[in-house]
Order: structure tokens, then sequence, then C-alpha cells
């Protein structure tokens, strides 16, 4: 359809679509809930014309976090599957969004039990940078586990095997932490299923922070990514430091990884999904599918979460549910095409 | 001292001390079996792969020595077979090559763009620049991934077995455009697995259990007892225009 597009109108193109869809995202993610509220109402409010709580208090940092954490987790998704060259690399199957989880959930223990800390959500309230930090050291344990059990990043079959067997114990470890504390079993459950129920100001404000942090080597390093899917090798041949620049990438997508676990608990297949919808439309140029993956990251999650929200109203389902049920078909597909090829 | 030079080259894996040179404008052909340490000697000349013992210089300084964009400026190494990105188009491809121009953050300039559009030219890789690399055959491939080599125009090109996957016009094609790069002052180092091809290259080098066997021009290292101490009895040596022709006696 649109291969026969002149290649540069073609990308403008998709940047300019990505960037309405993330426009009307925002608007219906603040304008529907188990109260809707009409358009009108929330452009004025969001315009501080007038004042209303529910979109100013409640919807809007939810959106905006939500966005962030798309946003993280379809960055983090890209650059891991460019690192590893593996298209199914993805912070949910590589195990580091549940050693993330499984930090977080565990400093809560830590500071004098689950129950306070989840009660009020007040880890996320209060704590949200200590939260990321310690689920930055999870998600990076996690990964490079992942990688010694599958002997490196280079065979797809191991690499998804190792990080589906180290999520599960970390998610095993975490389960163990919140039974010890049957009271908030509900509460700790809800997050690390992946929700955005917990999304305040401050944790809009923390993501804001890390996004600054690790988005910026991301994307400049996007030209390495590309360099990097001609083979280790040849990348170095060609002189790029490659040692300390995986290392960089590493730490900058698991730094991602952690700040949208830490605030939102576990988001499964958003940073999987992203990334292969744009690089059917971008091609596999990482200096492109980065900030695209960013900006797709973000409305899928915000449409995720509409669907959270308005399915069983006034009830909420987890997103993390909403995005497994969606994702899980969609990999199952990968799969069979991949088969299907070789 | 101009040149490529790998001296008294010790491990890793097979290597039991090699010397090999390869000067501006000669073609270097490396024969020799399978697991004889043909490609492993490659990737030491490299710079990829650090020797036990030996030294590999370039121009008269050690390799090491060398920042590792001025390596890629100079060296341009070409595995065989090995991990390429399907989803880009070809051109993309071919301009990854002047990386070790750009760094990584350099934008690209005219004479970026005029060496491409020359690397896509020679390779005869042009018609094809604006489709993905994972439509392509393999031969097709192959010139890609040897045009982006060639993009960075590099002094000394080190191509593992780059006449795989090729139909024999490209072949032929591809040895004719080696001849043409070293006219014109390049120098060439590569891994043939038919010796002759081997016979096209102004000197061979052929390499046995981690050892040089011989080295010199084809004429007189391809002959009937070398080879057939690489490759077994049956194989013959016939002389046709002045070139060794080698066949299997059946």
């Amino acid at each position: 359809m649109t291969r026969a597009l002149p290649l540069a109108l073609r990308r403008s193109l998709v940047f300019f679509w990505l960037l309405l869809l993330l426009l009307l995202a925002l608007v219906l993610g603040v304008a529907m809930g188990a109260v809707s509220l009409p358009p009108g109402e929330v452009f004025q409010a969001l315009l501080g014309l007038t004042e209303n709580p529910i979109v100013t208090e409640m919807r809007l940092p939810r959106v905006l976090g939500g966005m962030l954490v798309g946003a993280a987790l379809g960055v983090a998704g890209a650059s891991f599957q460019g690192l590893f060259r593996n298209p199914l690399a993805d912070p949910y199957l590589m195990g580091s969004a549940a050693g993330a989880a499984f930090a977080v959930t565990l400093l809560a223990s830590l500071l004098g039990g689950l129950a306070p800390a989840f009660a009020q959500h007040a880890i996320f309230q209060s704590l949200p940078l200590p939260a990321t930090l310690f689920g930055f050291l999870g998600a990076l344990s996690a990964t490079f586990l992942t990688l010694v059990l599958a002997g490196g990043a280079a065979r797809t079959g191991e690499l998804v095997l190792a990080g589906v067997v180290v999520g599960s114990v970390l998610t095993g470890a975490t389960t163990y932490l919140m039974m010890q504390d049957a009271d908030r079993v509900r509460a700790v459950f809800a997050y690390t299923l992946g929700n955005l129920a917990f999304m305040g100001w401050p944790s809009v404000k923390a993501m804001v922070l890390f996004f600054l942090l690790a988005l910026p080597p991301l994307l400049l390093l996007g030209r390495v990514l590309n360099a990097l899917q001609l083979g280790e090798e040849v990348a170095r041949s060609m002189g790029l430091p490659l040692e300390g620049l995986k290392l960089l990438l590493l730490l900058a997508a698991s730094l991602l990884v952690a700040a949208a676990v830490a605030q939102a608990g576990i988001i499964g297949f958003v940073g999987l999904i992203t990334p292969h919808l744009l690089r059917r439309l971008l091609d596999e140029d990482y200096r492109l599918l980065l900030p695209a993956s960013a900006l797709g990251g973000a409305v899928l999650l915000t449409l995720a979460d509409l669907l959270a929200r308005t399915l069983t109203r006034p009830a909420e389902l987890p997103v993390g549910v909403v995005t497994t049920l969606l994702g899980g078909p969609f990999f199952l597909y990968l799969m069979w095409r991949r088969r299907g090829r070789a | 001292m101009e040149g490529l030079e790998a001296k008294g080259i010790v491990g890793p894996y097979a290597l039991l001390g090699v010397d090999l040179a390869v000067r501006p404008g000669e073609w270097v052909a490396l024969l020799g079996p399978n697991g004889s340490g043909k490609s492993t000697l490659l990737r030491v000349m490299a710079g990829l792969l650090r020797p036990r013992a030996g030294g590999v210089f370039l121009e008269g300084k050690p390799l090491p020595a060398y920042g590792s964009y001025a390596r890629g400026r100079l060296l341009a190494y070409l595995p065989q077979g090995g991990p390429y990105p399907e989803g880009l188009l070809v051109e993309e491809v071919v301009r990854l090559g002047r990386l070790p121009h750009l760094g990584l953050w350099g934008r690209e300039g005219r004479e970026d763009g005029e060496v491409v559009e020359w690397a896509l030219e020679v390779t005869g890789a042009s018609r094809f620049r604006g489709r993905y690399l994972g439509s392509l055959s393999g031969g097709e491939r192959q010139r890609v991934l040897l045009a982006r080599a060639l993009a960075a125009r590099p002094r000394y090109l080190l191509l593992d077995e780059p006449t795989t996957f090729l139909d024999l016009e490209y072949q032929g094609g591809l040895l004719a455009l080696f001849q043409n790069l070293v006219a014109k002052g390049m120098g060439i180092l590569s891994i043939l697995h038919d010796p002759n091809q081997a016979a096209l290259a102004g000197r061979v080098a052929v390499l046995k259990g981690g050892r040089l066997l011989a080295e010199g021009r084809p004429e007189a290292v391809l002959t009937e007892t070398l080879l057939q101490n690489l490759y077994g009895p049956g194989v013959r040596v016939a002389h046709l225009m002045g070139r060794p022709h080698v066949y299997l006696d059946g």
C-alpha cells in the first residue's frame, strides 16, 4: 500500500499519523472511563479554562503516565531486539520486567511490610525514585541471568526459553513475598499484573526524569543498532567500540523497563508488538524505529488502558491483562510466520 | 613499510606460526582445506582476534596502535555468511559502510554519497538499491555486503570466501572487480575455496594445519603435488593459456 510512496514521504507520514493518534489517545483517554466526559469539557479542562479535578488530578496523570510507560516499553523493546539481533527479545520475554517487579516488591516488603507500601500505593507516590533504582538492579540482573542461561543472545529459541524460566521463577518469588501479607494480596497482585491505576503526578515526574536520562543515549545510538545487524564482528571491524556501547544500550533500556515497572507493574507485549508493527512501515532503520516505537508504545498502551477501564465498567481490568490478551495471539502469529519461513 | 603484515602468528585456535603480508596493489588468495586456520588468520589480520604470539602490522605500525575508526578506514572485513539486516534497504546497508568515516554521530556529506554510489555501481548492486536486503538472492546479497565493505574506501580488503553463493557470471565479474581494484592500488586478501579462482590472484598462499605450506605466484604454487597433498590423490592440474587449471580425475 504505502510502499509505492517515496521513502521520505512514507516515513514522514508514519510519524504524522503516530502524533495524530497520540493526540487522539490523549483526548479519548481523558474523556472516557467510569464517568464519560464530553470532548468540549475535556479540551477546556486540558487548556486550563475550567477546573475539573477528574481531568487534572485523576485522568490526566494516568493518561500521561501511561503514555510514558508505553513509550518506555516500546523503546526498550526495540532496543533489546536490535541489541540482541532477535525479533522476539522483549522486556517481558527476557525476564527483565519480572526482575524489576520482584525487586520493587522486595523493596516494599523490606520497608516494613507490603501492607503500608501498597495500601495507599505509597511506594509509588512517595518513593518513585528508589523504587525505580531498585527495579533497575532487578531488571539488569534478570537480563544478565537470561543471557547466561541462553548462552548468549544469538539463538532465539534458547533466549525466549531462558527468559520465560527466569521470569517464572522471579514471578514465583514475587508471589511468595505477596503471600507473606495476605491482607494486601489483592493490591500487590493488581500491581504485578500491570496496572496504571497507581499513576499520580509523582509517578509522572519520576517517569519524565528517567526518560530524560535513558532516552537520549538510545536515540543517539540508532546507527550502532543498525551496524549491529551486520553482526558484531563487522560492527567491530568498522571501528565501533562495541563493548562499551552494548553495555550503555543495555543499561539505558533496562532503566526504562525498571522505570515503567516501578510505576505500573509488569505490562507485557507492548515492547514486542510496537516495534514489529512499525518495522513494516519504517524498515529496520533503528534511527527511525526507536523514536517511532516511543510514540507507538504510548498510543498502544493508552488505548489498551482505555479498554481496561471501559470493558467491565465500572470495574477495571489491570491493563497488563489487556495487553497480554492482545499480545499473546500476536506472539503466536510471529512464531507461526517464522516457522513458515524456515 | 607498506602493507598489512602478519608476523609469527601463533594462536588463537589452529595457527602455529604464520607470516603473511599483503601489499597495496596486490591480490593475495588464501587457500587451504577446511579447518586449516584461514578464517582465523583473516580475523587476526582484521584486528578482530588477538594472537597469542606474534603481531599484525599496518603500514609498519602495530595494528592495536591504531584507533578503532582509523583501523576501520584502512581495513575492511567481509565475513563468510553471518547475520544481515533483512529489513534494511540495500542503499542503507551500503551507507553503513561509511561508519568508520562518520563515527557515531557524523552527518553524511556529498563525498559519502558519491562513495556509496561508486560502491553500488562497481558491485552491480545499483539495480536493487531500493529493495530490502532480505528479499534478495544469496548472490545479490553477497554483492551488497561487498559494496558495504567497499564503501569505507579501505586501503586493504579482507574477504572470507566472497564468491560463495555467486553464480558463474558474477563470480567472473567479482574476480574482474578485484583485479580492477588492485590495479588502482588496493590490497586484497581473500580466502577462496576454488583453486581455479585463486589462480587469478597475483599471489597464492596455502595454509594447512595452522602453518603456511606454500606461497608464491599461482603457477608456481598450484602444482599437482601440492594440491594432492591438500585435497587428495584425485586432483589433477592442466595448464591452459599459461594458467593452472585444477580438476578432479573422475
